[in-house]
Order: C-alpha cells, then structure tokens, then sequence
C-alpha cells in the first residue's frame, strides 16, 4: 500500500508541470495584455507601463532593475521560459507572486478565500453524502412504494433545476418572504459568510449556499445508490445469503451496501474535489468569499499570478481527492488491493 | 434564527450599510474605481470637494481655496491647523508633499500606481515618476500650513485636481510599512478603519473621535462587498443593506416601491430611489484610418442615423439620457445638444450619404463596417440596434463581440473601424473630456483625432483665468469638434441607486463619491 501510494504521489510531478506548461503557453495565446487592464477602460502613461511590466517580470532588467532596452529603445520582454522559471522558483519558495490588478499576493488570497470554500464544501459533501446515500437506499429497499416515488421524482426536479436558480429561490423564500411572515423574527441569511457585522452565527451562513451547492450532486448520488443497490440485490452472492437464512436487514448492511457504495464513493468523491475547485455560480449568488470566483473574475481580467496559483492549488487538491477515493477502494472491496502482482489480488 | 448581540437593531450607535463591489485599491495611492474612492473618501479629506449641488469647490482640508498665481501656474493652498491623522500626527503641507510624492514615485510599494498621472502637469512629475529622483521638486512648504504646487504648464482647472483621492494627504506611517497602510490606511478624514480590509468580505469604519471637523451622525459604516448586483438587492430588499445598486432591469419596480428622489440624488424617506445624472458618457469611437470613415460626410450621416431616444426608452426604460454631445451632464462646461449632428434624422443621414455612396440595387450602400464591442451588460442589445438603424439608411455593420481584455488589447492598438467605448469624468471640467479624448496624440483618442485648432483652444483656455472666458473657449471648441464628428455619443448614464428607509437623509453625488458625514439615519 506505501508502495502505491508513494508511486502515486510521484504521478503528480508530470502531472503538475504538464498542467503549468499548458498554462504558460495559454498566456501567451489568449489575447489580452494584463498590464493594459490594470488601469482599465483608461490607457496607463508609458513610463507606468513600463514599471508595471518591470515590477511584474514582464521585462528583463539589469542588476539595478532598470528595463534593458533594444536597439529602438523598447523594452525586452522577459522570455517565456524564463517567466516560467520564476514561477517555479516563486512556488518552491512557496510564493505564488502577486496579483497585477490589486497588490495582493496570491498565496495570500487564497489563505484568506480556500478555507470559505473548503468549509462550504464540506458541508455539501455531508448533505450530499448522508442525504443522497439515505434517500437512495430506501428508495432500493422500498422499491416502487411512495417513498421510492417521491425520491425519483424529487431527484429528477433537483437535476433540472440550475444551482443559481435554486440559490434563488432560497433567498427569496428564507431570506424575504419568511422574514415578512414572520416579522422578522425566522430568517436565514441571503448572502456573505457571517463576520462581525452580520446577525447571525457564521454557521448559519453555511446553510442556503450548502443546500445549494449540494442539491444537483445529491440527486445524482441518490440514484446511483439505488440503481447500484437494486443491481448488486440481484448478484449470486446475495441469494447465497438469503438461502443461509440472513435477514434482509443483515443482508443489505453486511453484504449489499458495502459493493454498492463503490461508484457512489467514486462520484462523491470526484465531486468533492469539483467543490474544492470553486463553485462560481453558488459562490456569485451567495456572495460567497470563496476562490470560484476569484479565479473566474482573474481569468477575465488576465491576472495570471492568481490564474496560475489557483490552478495549481487545484491540481493538488484533485490529484490528492483522487488518490483518497483510490485507497477508499481497497476499503470497500477487500479484494481490491493496490502494490500487489495482480494475480495476488 | 437566533439573533446574537450584536444585532444591528439593538445597538446604541447608528450603523450604515453600504454596498460595494470589491475595489481594487483603498489606499488613495492606487484608488481608481468609485468603491475603493468612496471608503478612501470617509477615511481622507482631500483638500477640496467640488460640491455639485451648488457646482463649485469648496476647501475641506484645506482653509479656503487656493490663490492661483503665474497665470495658472503656481497654486498656493493654506491648510486648517487642527487636524491630525487618526494616529495623531499633524496633516500639515508635509503630509501632502509625502502623499503626493508617494503617489507619482514608481519605488513605492510593490509596483507604480496607475492613477499617477493626474499629476502629470505637476513640475518634477516627469524625473519622479521615470524613477530618477525621489523628490517632487513641483511641491514645497514656505511654513507648516501654506503648500505651494508649481505646474509646468498653465491649467487654471489643476484645483479640480485636488478633489480626487489620490491627491489625499499621507502619514509618516504610510511610508514606514506599505503593506499594511495598504490594507489600513490611516487618513484625516471623519471615520477610521476598525479593521483591514478583508478581501472580497467587507470594510469596516467608525467615526474617528478627536476628528476636528463638523462630527459625523453615522457613527459606524459597513461597507459590505458583493460580486453580484441581483444578490445585494435582494439583501437590500431583506432590509440588510441601506445604500444599494439597483439591478438595470428592476429600476422601474424599485421606484414603484420606494419612491423616486426628487432631485435624483437626495434619498429621503419615500423619496428612496436615486435616478440622477452621472458624469458619463457611452459612444462610439470611429476609427479615422479607415478609408471610408475618413469622409467627415459619411461620420455625420451615421451620427444622424441613430435614434438615441428609442435605444434609451426601450432597452433602459429611461433610465439613460441620449447624448447631444460628447461632455456628459453635471460637469462645469456641459451644454445640451452642443453638436450639430447628434440628433436623430435619417433624411439628412440619406442626403449625405448620397453624395458618394448612392444605394445599389439591393438599396444597400458600398459601406460597411466592422462594430467592435464588449460582450459585458446590455453592449450587445445596444450595438444590435445600432446594426438595424444603420441598415435603415443603408449601411450595413458586421457586429464583432470580444471580450473585456481581448476587445481592451484591440481598442489599444487602433485594431477596429468603429468601437464601443464609454467615459466617466475624471475632473467635473470638460476638460477632462476634450483633453483626454480629442487632444492630438492622447493615448485615450481611440479615432486618433487631430485638429490643430482644437489643441491650440484646448491649450489656450487651460491658461484662461476668467472662469466665464474659459469655459466660453471650451464650449465653442466641443462644438468645433461636433463638426468633425471623431465620435458619436450615444447616451450618458444615470444613477441607479435605492436608499432602505432606514435613511433619514443622505445624498449620492454624481460620481457616486461623497462624505456621508452629513448623513442622518433612524436607529
């Protein structure tokens, strides 16, 4: 098992310059120069231009840090495999850069908005997890009762509907509507993460965007469990269990459930690691400090220190979550084991 | 839901919250947009305002207005005495000298402020800014209190100047440790920072207690910052919020609710929706190396082929002005329908395009042209309309959508026939308009427009010092420019802004930047 996963954790060095080469090369492809932005709709003087480029490692400079001119006198940019050389530098050393458009730096940013993000989806993954998993299984047990009914009706509405507009809806039922009911007295919170000048407990902050982000996924793992559940029932080893006398109850808890479960842990998973990634939509209607929509807003703005860090911060986290779920494999179905010849196994 | 303490109903002190979007910059150092301007503005007193109720300046850290000496070019402001940054130290003529410099000198902070250049004409701007010297050599102290500014060029309007953030005065603590003065500005203003500002989350203020000017009634201000406009309004309408945007497509509704403001500006009670004029312009920009566009004759005639007042009424519900010029309202200098051609007549639009470009067969003309835009807000409704008016006169447009940083990439290096462009003035002068946008070689004439008689005007009533005179040159050179027709004014914007009622008075300026020390609010 060490084994995997130390050979696992090497698979990630390809993986992550293969990813920040594509990155660089974009840079150079996508239109769009990050320096004009800074300032806007507005053109930016030459010579701040030029400190901008300068102050960015945009330009070569000499060892007072002045630009090094051509032989028209424009600046020499800074070539790419260069640029690319500071980055690595910059992340081994732990810094990211700074953002051009707002004098942060990224490591800093992400400090502040990852953990907005990875709490909430936490909190998705919970609802999702414990309410997907729920709902599907007693709509396998109780197949074709109300029950099972109502959760395929419900999951087909929650996959139709668009997580803003469920975002929405919430807001509006729980944050205006109720709030009129009620005089004031029950309501939830429309927007923000709590702090100090919110009413509530940060924690009730969590509640709309959680339900929210979790809902389409929820649905989905609902009906993964009980297809998987209503599938695996059928399987030899099933009747073998029932003919030894096994209660239903023992059945499906000992034998069924732990085989079903492995696609849904799989998509659960994998969609942890989406939440983990930002949630743009969630995050815009809930106003949410998360990085979704840092990355989106860096992206349009071609801030790219932000663009870079983000998608490494991303990569880990994935590579990471992937690895997870491989290992929770091995739980699940002791006849999966990972560093072993296959015909071990 | 349980409601803590720190419930805002409960509290002894009045507290407003304002929406924002999350601002590039607080410090004035780098304060470019109205939000990062608006909290830099309660936290520092520039040394004047321009109060736009009454359309002039008036002195705030400064004593009075400043005495112009060397026909526009010396500037000599006393300062008040008791005033002191919310550290305690003194805001004397140093504090704008280290601000000022601060601002211009590349070596500050981590890279150059963007917003220098409102200083350019400041002498030693040049020397400070290429990074050569580390003193303004335009800025000197005779004593504590009188700060004296020097331009290398007449500009009788430089005081307008004065009025913007950046131009704020700075602590020693500012140069002492850039990071957090970035975060935590320490000003001379009526409120102080609680807390630094938390990234994309809020920005907290309270009233700064030894403030030596008139006191503040709001004794507390958060500014809460959202990504999203439709969200901040719902939490306005969940009475979370005091000052809120209005999403473009709900300010009819809104104003069915709460009430318009009568003068478009001041909210009170049942009067809460603020509908006012901006100082900003949307236009075309018409590029004039194009071949076709070269013809002064085919500008005018699609000038005159756009109605302005159907775009405006049927895609923004009124809330936009069409344009008869290219200087917005609000400002000192605007005129209504200072130019010949911006008005709405597709007859005359027809006879001029006549002259060279007769209709074939198809009743098409050989004109077409490429319309660059932006894909953000309502540009694609607007620029579709456009399309389909100038078809009626028969001239057809190919509508090119890119967005923000590819279509600022192809704006920037002249790479399109006719642009879509806007313009908020940065001064209240036309000659923020006039200067930036038509005079010879500024990088912000989009059309690279060229007239020598409007340089020269420009130039010449920059050193005028009758104001009246001055603003007469001014007038009768934006008409000068109507003639040649470089851009095509489409509409100026308006405010559209919701006060909760919660506001017992309150004023938005145009720029949507003002003190809310004079403020009133009900617990």
């Amino acid at each position: 098992m060490a084994r995997y996963i130390l050979r696992r954790l090497l698979q990630f060095i390809p993986v992550f310059f293969g990813v920040t080469i594509i990155m660089f090369a974009m840079k150079n492809i996508v239109p769009g120069d990050p320096i004009k932005l800074i300032a806007g709709d507005k053109a930016l003087t030459p010579e701040v231009e030029l400190s901008l480029r300068v102050a960015n490692h945009l330009v070569e400079t000499d060892d007072q840090g002045n630009p090094i001119l051509d032989d028209e006198g424009n600046p020499v940019p800074t070539p790419l495999w260069k640029q690319y050389g500071y980055y690595l530098d910059g992340l081994l050393h732990g810094d990211l850069g700074d953002s051009y458009s707002r004098k942060l730096s990224v490591t800093e940013i992400f400090a502040n908005k990852f953990p907005y993000t990875a709490k909430l989806a936490l909190v998705a993954i919970v609802i999702e997890a414990v309410v997907g998993i729920g709902a599907g299984l007693i709509s396998a047990i109780k197949r074709y009762s109300f029950w099972d009914v109502l959760v395929t009706l419900v999951t087909s509405i929650l996959v139709a509907i668009p997580a803003f507009w469920l975002g929405m809806l919430l807001q509006l039922f729980f944050g205006i509507i109720l709030k009129n009911w009620t005089d004031g007295a029950v309501y939830l919170p429309i927007s923000g993460a709590g702090g100090p000048a919110s009413p509530f407990n940060d924690w009730v902050h969590y509640i709309l965007p959680g339900i929210t982000l979790a809902a389409v996924s929820t649905a989905y793992a609902a009906r993964i469990m009980r297809s998987q559940l209503l599938e695996v029932m059928n399987q030899d080893y099933i009747r073998t269990a029932k003919a030894k006398g096994l209660s239903r109850r023992q059945i499906i808890y000992h034998h069924a459930l732990k085989n079903a479960l492995i696609p849904v842990v799989t998509y659960i998973g994998l969609d942890f690691g989406a939440m983990l990634s930002g949630a743009i939509l969630t995050e815009t209607v809930f106003n949410w400090p998360g990085i979704g929509y840092e990355i989106y807003r860096a992206i349009t703005q071609r801030d790219w220190p932000i663009v870079m860090g983000g998608v490494t911060l991303i990569i880990v986290i994935v590579l990471i979550i992937n690895l997870l779920v491989d290992i929770s494999y091995a739980f699940l179905d002791p006849r999966i084991r990972y560093g072993a010849p296959k015909d071990e196994g | 839901m349980k409601r803590t303490a720190q419930s805002i109903n409960s509290g002894e002190n009045t507290e407003l919250d304002y929406f924002i979007a999350n601002p590039s910059c607080i410090d004035p150092y780098n304060s470019g947009d109205i939000y990062g301007n608006m909290v830099a503005r309660q936290v520092f007193d520039p040394l004047l305002e321009f109060d736009f109720q009454e359309k002039k300046l008036i002195p705030i850290a400064a004593e009075s207005l400043p005495s112009v000496e060397e026909g526009g070019r010396r500037f000599v402001f006393t300062l008040k005495k008791d005033r002191t940054f919310q550290n305690g130290e003194p805001v004397n003529a140093q504090a704008f000298i280290r601000g000022w410099t601060r601002l211009v000198n590349p070596k500050t902070g981590s890279s150059p402020s963007a917003v220098a250049y409102y200083l350019m004409l400041v002498k030693g701007y040049d020397a400070l800014v290429a990074g050569k010297t580390e003193t303004f050599t335009g800025l000197s102290a005779p004593d504590d209190y009188t700060f004296v500014v020097e331009l290398s060029a007449p500009f009788e309007d430089f005081p307008m100047i004065t009025t913007l953030m950046c131009t704020a005065p700075a602590p020693e603590a500012a140069l002492q440790d850039f990071e957090s003065f970035y975060r935590k500005p320490i000003g001379n203003g009526a409120y102080e920072m609680v807390e630094p500002w938390q990234d994309g989350e809020y920005i907290r203020l309270q009233a700064y207690e030894d403030y030596q000017g008139t006191k503040p009634n709001i004794k507390k201000i958060n500014f809460t910052i959202f990504t999203d406009t439709e969200t901040a309004y719902r939490e306005f309408r969940a009475g979370d919020i005091d000052i809120c945007e209005i999403p473009t497509a709900q300010v009819r509704e809104t104003e069915a609710i709460y009430g318009t403001s009568k003068d478009g500006y001041t909210i009170t009670p049942g009067h809460q929706v603020a509908l006012g004029d901006e100082p900003s312009v949307y236009y075309l920009s018409l590029n004039l190396n194009n071949k076709a566009l070269a013809d002064v004759n085919v500008r005018r005639a699609l000038s005159l082929a756009i109605d302005r007042d159907a775009i405006v009424s049927t895609l923004f519900e009124g809330n936009r002005t069409s344009a008869g010029n290219l200087c917005p309202p609000g400002i000192e200098g605007y005129v209504e329908n200072q130019w010949a051609y911006s008005h709405f007549d597709r007859e005359e639009a027809e006879k001029l395009l006549d002259l060279k470009h007769p209709r074939d067969a198809n009743g098409m003309r050989d004109l077409s042209f490429d319309l660059l835009y932006n894909q953000d807000g309502y540009n694609k409704e607007v620029m579709e309309a456009i399309q389909t008016q100038f078809k009626e006169v028969g001239v057809s447009v190919n509508l090119v959508q890119k967005e923000w940083a590819a279509f600022v990439s192809s704006v920037r290096s002249a790479d399109f026939e006719i642009s879509r462009n806007g313009w908020i003035a940065e001064y209240p002068s036309i000659d923020n308009i006039l200067y930036s946008l038509c005079y010879t070689g500024n990088s912000d004439n989009l059309p690279h427009y060229s007239n020598a008689q409007v340089d020269v005007n420009i130039m010449k009533a920059r050193s005028i010092e009758s104001e009246e005179e001055r603003y007469a040159l001014y007038e009768e050179t934006n008409r000068m420019i109507g003639e040649d027709v470089p851009y095509i004014p489409i509409f100026f914007y308006k405010l559209s802004k919701v006060g909760s009622a919660r506001m017992k008075y309150a004023y938005i300026s145009p720029v949507e930047v003002e003190s809310v020390a004079n403020w009133e609010m009900t617990l």
